[in-house]
């Protein structure tokens, strides 16, 4: 720049006002003329007033014209903000509408008011774990502010009486301070648990902490300290009335545990975790029983901190958590915590899945800092459970899945060293395989940590990895044949075909498979597909459940077919033989089930569309295609090799009334038509329920379910119960079209689907169906 | 246009807006619990004014508004989106909201749309009613997507039948690790 120009500039510059005062005195500012608004300046240099040349050019544009570029996005303009709107402007005053409140900080608190803000406190932090700011939450609270800002160098510094120490009230600075200097230390640990892993910002969670620090860079045991000290101070006042000491000596201590059991380090709390969470749980009903003791201080708490946080967002209203809900949200917290602990014991892979799986589809769904615990626990110091390597774990599951025993498993082969030996090669391409799928393995299980509508989401992406995986699989299985030299199996047809094992692409397909799977019964459980659409989608799950039966069938030739093969096993080895046999069977079992009770189900729905007993769509709609619709709910396995995906005639002619049916006699015929498939559905779910049975009759050790036991045995136990609740709707169904003899079935029948979360299992919509006996 | 009720049915315009964009607000921040800046209802009115109608009555009050977009997804299919549709309380129930997405959906596909998309809230019954009439299929949920914790469901209709082309695989034509098309309020 010119150094006239520069002068000019900096003239300028001092002719402007410069208003060094806060943003507190900008309201009013409206009533001056816009010509002479105060600029803040920090640093005069750069400051241009374009005011004349923006007036000048804003009057050639029409109202509404929009001048942006490119780059300005939708997202912009939802991030602007309309100042002097008061919906808008976190900085807005009405008239007469102060900035601040006058809360007097350092008032005296009454022992039931100490317990009752420490309750009003907890639902604030609750707040903030179902997934709400904190600046409608726990930053609303005038105590926390002072704690926190300005920003303590040292915690001795985090005093309501910032000024000076002040002495006495003790229930003050002693015994609160310590509780919500306790309390935001364990928002810390929330908050780098959750940020250490993954999550989605505003939807899990807010992070944002307006530029105010949780006390992270003091150490926690400076904290209990100070608990400690207010526990011991609670207990000496001989003054108070015992009932107030006790409950406020209970939430301190509740406080102590909790912090204590939120550390970071897992290796410190990893060997008692699950004691550490039930010594919390232990106190809950004691706090809920005290509650009532405490008297709230409204005042405590206004919305106009918001004022002082560093964010961008309009003002918005404080959230207002229950005490009820407060606390039965902790008591949950406490009992998924305590649980998700047991993850630490390593029955094998699958077991760990089938862990992950049922903790996960717990109702209410574990909260979101549990969920990223689970995550940690599952992976950490770079280790699975922090003890397994990533080899080990996928070896595990590729021997009890495809390979026992098998050489190519085999640890040994790591110690050769010559190159030109089968095993270094070996060795080498297995190690290869290990790094490229162990994070599409790892992605499983983190997908499954997600809230239930992104792990569908995160599974429609995944399959397309696995699709990916198992087409390279396939390349290397080929490959691995010259060092193995594995024998195919020969078709049994007049061509003699060669048929090959597989074994890792098989391992990769069996995963696809499963994703696959979980992407249809997530969609049931989400209530993504409407009433006309569940015949066709249980027919997919059975379609994609046969696929599974036809491929765990083949893998099971195979692992036969090598246990025959003239060869002394040692007893590791026919253990190993052993597991794969018992986890094949425990997964073919659960297929077949699927697969009968997802027919029953789409035939029961299919033979009852024609009456329209359920509430449900016209037949025609204007602006879409039955096919149009179809290839819309197949987008996610569009791009997939195998299984194929059915074509919408396929899939359509297995809904159809009409199709491959002969009518009963002596019925009219659409009647005729719904009594035929509705024999069919009730064949179906008869053996869909012998096969759940049969399933729920497998030992914790086959079904994998070791540390989950019960919550596997419960949920098929609520499938159980599906299958009879659907027999029965089959049941009265048919009793309906039989006597209908000409009268509209619809007169006979009812038909209701369970409210949200009222069904027995959520992968399973079963239509009530009950017989309208006023016909 | 001039229905039996008296009403009209109006293509909006930006030369109209000095004429409709207050009462176009209004009508819309009824529902929503944080109004949108004047600059979203400009982003959409600017660029798609066409793609928004108004329903009239014989007064011109403002009894109903859909505001909506159309342009490619993420280099993909060609996508119209349904931003923002409300019909005043007294008047629901008449088959307002249906027309005017109808007009909207008609100049879409008119103009080469792929599919249309919206959100809603999972407990607007009236609102998912009305779209799963008009063929849409609820594609996925959006967990606590509005600012309430409410969670969403999105809607998609596609509209041509070059379906198996375009339109393979999930990531490309789903706006997914994307922001939502309207970052939620309400
Ligand atoms: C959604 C909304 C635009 C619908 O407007 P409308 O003019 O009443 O809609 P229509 O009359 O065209 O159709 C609505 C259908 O839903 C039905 N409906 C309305 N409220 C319902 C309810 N609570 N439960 C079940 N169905 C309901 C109507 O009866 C009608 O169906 P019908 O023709 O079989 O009777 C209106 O309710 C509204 O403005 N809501 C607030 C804003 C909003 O939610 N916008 C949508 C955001 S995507």
């Amino acid at each position: 720049m010119e150094g006239d120009t520069a002068n000019s500039l900096a003239r300028e510059v001092l002719q402007l006002h410069v208003s060094a005062e806060k943003d507190s005195d900008i309201p009013g500012a409206d009533q001056r003329e816009p010509c002479t608004r105060q600029i803040n300046l920090d640093n005069g240099k750069d400051v241009q007033d374009i005011s004349t040349a923006f007036r000048c050019a804003a009057s050639v544009l029409d109202t509404g014209q929009l001048v942006k570029d490119p780059y300005f996005t939708l997202f912009e303009a939802v991030g602007a903000l309309e100042i002097m709107d008061p919906k808008m402007d976190s900085g807005y005053l009405k008239d007469s509408e102060t900035l601040g409140d006058k809360f007097d900080i350092l008032k005296e608190l009454l022992p039931e008011e100490v317990v009752g803000l420490m309750d009003q406190l907890l639902c604030h932090e609750m707040a903030w774990h179902m997934g709400h700011p904190l600046s409608q939450s726990l930053f609303t609270s005038y105590h926390i502010d002072r704690l926190l800002w300005p920003e303590p160098k040292k915690l001795d510094e985090a005093r309501f009486d910032r000024q000076a120490p002040v002495t006495g009230n003790g229930m003050l600075h002693v015994v609160f301070r310590a509780y919500c200097l306790a309390l935001v230390k364990c928002c810390d640990h929330v908050h780098r648990r959750i940020g250490a892993e993954h999550y989605y910002e505003e939807e899990d969670f807010v992070s944002n902490l307006y530029n105010r620090n949780l006390l992270s860079d003091f150490d926690g045991a400076q904290v209990e300290m100070l608990l400690h000290d207010a526990i011991h101070f609670t207990e000496q006042q001989s003054k108070l009335d015992e009932a107030w000491r006790r409950a406020i000596v209970v939430r301190l201590t509740l406080r102590q545990r909790i912090l204590k059991a939120m550390e970071l380090d897992l290796n410190l709390v990893k060997a008692n975790g699950v004691q550490l969470w039930r010594d919390c749980g232990d106190l809950l009903p004691e706090i809920r029983q005290t509650q009532t003791l405490g008297t709230p201080v409204k005042e405590a708490f206004s919305v106009k901190i918001q004022r002082k946080l560093a964010s961008s967002v309009p003002p918005r209203p404080m959230v207002e958590i229950k005490f009820e809900d407060a606390h039965a949200f902790l008591n949950n917290l406490c009992r998924d915590a305590a649980d998700v602990y047991h993850v630490l014991e390593y029955h094998g892979c699958s077991n760990l899945l089938t862990f992950t799986y049922m903790f996960q589809s717990r109702k209410p769904q574990p909260a979101i800092y549990i969920r990223c615990l689970l995550q940690s626990l599952l992976f950490h110091d770079m280790r699975v459970l922090g003890k397994i390597t990533i080899t080990t774990l996928i070896y595990d599951d590729l021997a009890e899945l495809v390979l026992p025993a098998d050489v190519l498993l085999d640890p040994a082969n790591g110690n050769v060293e010559a190159p030109h030996d089968p095993r270094f090669q070996l060795a080498k391409k297995m190690s290869g395989f290990v790094l490229r799928v162990g994070d599409p393995f790892l992605d499983i299980f983190r997908a499954i940590c997600m809230n239930r509508s992104r792990a569908r989401r995160m599974l429609c992406h995944l399959v397309l990895e696995w699709e990916s995986v198992q087409l390279e699989a396939e390349k290397l299985d080929a490959e691995l044949r010259q060092y193995t030299g594995e024998k195919p199996l020969m078709d049994g047809g007049p061509t003699g075909t060669e048929i090959w094992s597989f074994p890792l692409s098989s391992w990769a397909y069996y995963y696809k498979l499963r994703q696959m799977e979980w992407i249809v019964q997530l969609g049931f459980e989400l209530g993504i597909y409407q009433n006309d659409e569940l015949s066709a989608m249980y027919w997919h799950l059975g379609h994609l459940a046969g696929a599974k039966i036809q491929h765990i069938e083949r893998i099971q030739t195979f692992v036969t077919r090598r246990f025959r093969q003239p060869k002394r096993w040692s007893a590791k080895d026919r253990y190993s033989f052993q597991q794969c046999f018992s986890f094949l069977k425990v997964m073919l079992t659960e297929a077949s089930a699927t697969q009968w009770f997802a027919i029953a189900l789409s035939k029961l729905y299919t033979a009852l569309s024609p009456f329209t007993l359920l509430p449900s769509r016209p037949q025609r709609l204007p602006y879409s295609t039955s096919e149009l619709r179809h290839a819309l709910r197949m987008r996610p396995f569009m791009q997939l090799s195998i299984p194929e995906v059915p074509s919408y005639s396929e899939l359509a002619a297995a809904t159809s009334t009409t199709s491959g049916v002969e009518p009963s006699e002596g019925a009219s015929s659409t009647e005729g038509q719904a009594l035929s498939i509705l024999e069919i559905a009730d064949e179906a779910s008869k053996v869909g329920r012998k096969e759940w049975e049969a399933l729920s009759k497998f030992g914790a050790q086959a079904a994998r379910c070791v540390n989950c036991e019960d919550w596997w045995r419960k949920s098929v136990k609520d499938v159980i119960r599906a299958c009879i609740i659907c027999s029965i709707a089959i049941a009265t169904a048919k009793k309906g079209a039989m006597k209908a003899q000409g009268k509209p079935v619809r007169k006979m029948l009812e038909a209701e689907m369970p409210a949200d979360g009222k069904s027995y299992h959520d992968f399973w919509a079963v239509q009530r169906c009950p017989y309208n006996t006023y016909n | 246009m001039t229905d039996r009720e008296g009403l009209q049915y109006v293509q909006y315009h930006s030369s109209k807006e000095s004429t409709y964009l207050a009462a176009i607000r209004q009508l819309i921040s009824n529902d929503l619990s944080e109004p949108y800046s004047i600059y979203v209802y400009r982003y959409f009115l600017y660029q798609w004014g066409d793609l928004c109608f108004l329903a009239l009555d014989e007064h011109d009050n403002m009894l109903g508004v859909v505001i909506s977009k159309l342009e490619p997804h993420r280099g993909g299919p060609m996508r119209g989106y349904i931003a923002m549709l409300a019909v005043k309380k007294e008047h629901r129930g008449k088959g307002i909201a249906t027309k005017l997405v109808r007009m909207a959906i008609d100049v879409m596909i008119e103009r080469d749309a792929d599919e249309i998309a919206l959100e809603t809230e999972v407990t607007n019954t009236a609102a998912m009613k009305l779209y799963e009439r008009l063929g849409f299929l609820r594609s996925k949920r959006l967990h606590r997507y509005y600012l309430n914790g409410n969670s969403a469901f999105r809607f998609v209709l596609f509209v041509k039948e070059n379906a198996f082309t375009s339109r393979l695989g999930y990531d490309e034509n789903d706006g997914d690790e994307d922001q939502p098309e309207l970052p939620p309020s309400a």
